[in-house]
């Protein structure tokens, strides 16, 4: 709807091409920027390694294996927030839990883990 | 006997009290003989459970439909299928926006360089909608980032639209009635992902 409001104006002679191009193009930029983001996100997440991570893993690392799997996210993505990590802030359209962590109970003792585990 | 005195008799009939007068029998598991007193009794008592057998059999060969309803009728209800709908699609009418959805795939020669569509954008959100379902927390949070920056491209364009729109409504005031361009054709484009995401109307 955007493009074709846009291009009523140029076509009924209220904005010039070049305002067309840039009004476009200034609406254009976030949303590739933003798509660029999005896929560059999923590509990281889509290494099997870093696929498999529950809270659990993420909490307390059972193995050398898992933490090191955490380490290395921690470096791309430093900082995950604490709220998130409790599920105490989730994403408005979550998806209902499929996998139920058995490897090991979550904690919800909050001294547990924190950011500090992660760095 | 009347049809009128078989159900009276029926109702009067309470099988807790004639199983507990039958006990001796029952506990014994012997059948009552027939010159017993009681034996009028045991017999209804089986009447009755036999009768009990054909209304389970047939309210769950029924599938628990209401009276009236034919058995082949009621069992239509396991012949109903998942709900599914056709494919969700959009109508693009500008090349502009079909460009968006699309994407530009890597160019062989190198001279244009690569425009991620809206299309994979949508997968790559539903991929990571489906590792947040796993209980991965980095999902979680990409997911949560992503839905701020959808909220805000949303915001923006649909400002910028009823911006546009404000400019298109005052020609109205000079007596311009000007209606929103639109393709002939619009392209059908098929978004074949589902997910509760959406993104924006470019």
């Amino acid at each position: 709807m955007f493009v074709r409001v846009i291009k009523t104006l140029s076509a009924r002679n209220l904005i010039t091409a070049d305002k067309e191009r840039e009004m476009i193009n200034e609406q254009l930029r976030p949303m590739r920027a933003f798509f660029d983001r999005a896929l560059r996100n999923l590509n990281v997440l889509q290494v099997p390694a870093y696929a498999a991570l529950t809270r659990a893993d993420v909490m307390k690392p059972a193995s050398k294996d898992t933490q090191d799997r955490v380490a290395a996210l921690t470096e791309i993505w430093p900082g995950l927030p604490i709220d998130v990590l409790h599920r105490r802030f989730m994403p408005k359209h979550a998806k209902p839990l499929r996998r139920v962590p058995n490897r090991e109970a979550v904690s919800t003792d909050l001294s547990v883990a924190g950011e500090g585990d992660l760095l | 006997m009347t049809k009128a005195a078989d159900l009276k008799r029926e109702a009067k009939f309470n099988p807790d009290e004639a199983r507990q007068m039958l006990k001796e029998f029952l506990d014994a598991d012997v059948d009552v003989p027939e010159t017993h007193p009681m034996y009028p009794l045991y017999m209804q008592l089986l009447a009755w459970e036999d009768h009990q057998e054909d209304l389970k059999r047939e309210y769950a060969g029924k599938l628990g439909a209401d009276k009236g309803i034919t058995r082949d009728v009621a069992r239509s209800i396991l012949a109903v299928g998942s709900l599914d709908s056709d494919d969700d699609y959009m109508l693009v009418h500008t090349r502009q926006a079909l460009r968006l959805f699309v994407g530009r795939g890597r160019d062989p020669e190198g001279r244009l360089s690569r425009i991620p569509g809206a299309k994979n954008v949508g997968s790559a959100l539903r991929n990571l909608w489906l590792l947040s379902g796993q209980d991965n927390p980095y999902a979680d949070w990409m997911l949560i980032l992503s839905e701020s920056e959808i909220d805000d491209l949303i915001e923006s364009l649909s400002k910028a639209v009823a911006d546009a729109r404000g400019k298109i409504q005052a020609m109205g005031d000079y007596g311009i009635h000007l209606s929103v361009v639109r393709s002939k054709e619009p392209a059908k484009v098929c978004l074949g992902f589902r997910s509760p995401l959406r993104l924006p109307d470019f």
